[in-house]
């Protein structure tokens, strides 16, 4: 896993199931200079979080495949070094109680599903440490 | 759910323009032939009462496509989503019909 992840760009572990959506976001973020780690699903997530290098954001879909979105939450917050990693949650619904569960576990955020590009990037720049991206022209 | 009936540009099988972020140009042509697949798969399951499946395509498509600028897949999505939910066979079918019919007439234009 740490082969694979360059050095320099600010990296966000994304945890989603849905295809295009996960593109999407992959486009988006990449384009404004972040390395995307994908994970389909959540016990997808919870196999390589042990083995990348903390990142400086994770967006984490909420209705998971396996494990779900939560309890993935559950597992980077009981993970050395990734304590203090900003987690967004991601939501096609807001299903208030998933969303409260997620807020109160340390989730610094949610987005809900269908987003615009500029909103989702708004979003998430509040989150992601000191490094400055470069934003689109 | 007047908004799924069918519209007088549907019935004439007019060409519906949605303006698209440039930058997601090289994703475009693979999320129209999956929303194509999503309909494939909710018609067939449907057909076998698979309710649950259903949802679950619906569920995706309804996050996915106004994300990419086509809220109206969004529109129909959720409806079919709900549907589901209730077991309710006839505005499943009826809104499948709608967003075929959308997808076969959608003419994408990048801005």
């Amino acid at each position: 896993m740490n082969d694979s992840i360059s050095q320099g760009k600010p990296i966000l572990l994304l945890v989603e199931d849905e295809e295009d959506t996960a593109n999407l976001v992959k486009l988006i973020m990449e384009d404004i200079g972040y390395q995307v780690v994908p994970a389909e699903d959540g016990r997808e997530a919870q196999r390589i979080i042990p083995l990348m290098p903390p990142p400086s954001l994770v967006l984490l879909d909420i209705q998971l495949p396996h494990v779900d979105g939560v309890t993935v939450l559950s597992t980077i917050r009981t993970t050395p070094d990734w304590k203090g990693v900003p987690v967004v949650m991601l939501t096609a619904d807001s299903n208030e109680r998933d969303v409260r569960m997620a807020l109160a576990l340390g989730a610094k955020d949610y987005i809900l599903k269908p987003f615009k590009r500029d909103a989702l990037v708004a979003r998430l720049q509040r989150f992601l440490d000191g490094s400055v991206p470069k934003q689109r022209s | 759910m007047d908004q799924a009936q069918a519209t007088p540009k549907a019935a004439a099988g007019e060409k519906e323009t949605v303006l698209v972020d440039a930058s997601f140009e090289p994703l475009m042509p693979q999320f129209l032939t999956n929303r194509k697949r999503d309909v494939v798969t909710m018609r067939e399951t449907l057909a076998q009462q698979d309710f649950e499946t259903v949802q679950k395509v619906a569920h995706g498509m309804k996050g996915a496509g106004g994300s990419y600028g086509f809220d109206r897949i969004t529109e129909l999505a959720a409806g079919i989503e709900q549907a589901a939910r209730a077991g309710d066979v006839s505005t499943i079918a009826r809104d499948l019909s709608t967003l075929d019919s959308y997808l076969n007439r959608v003419k994408v234009v990048y801005e």
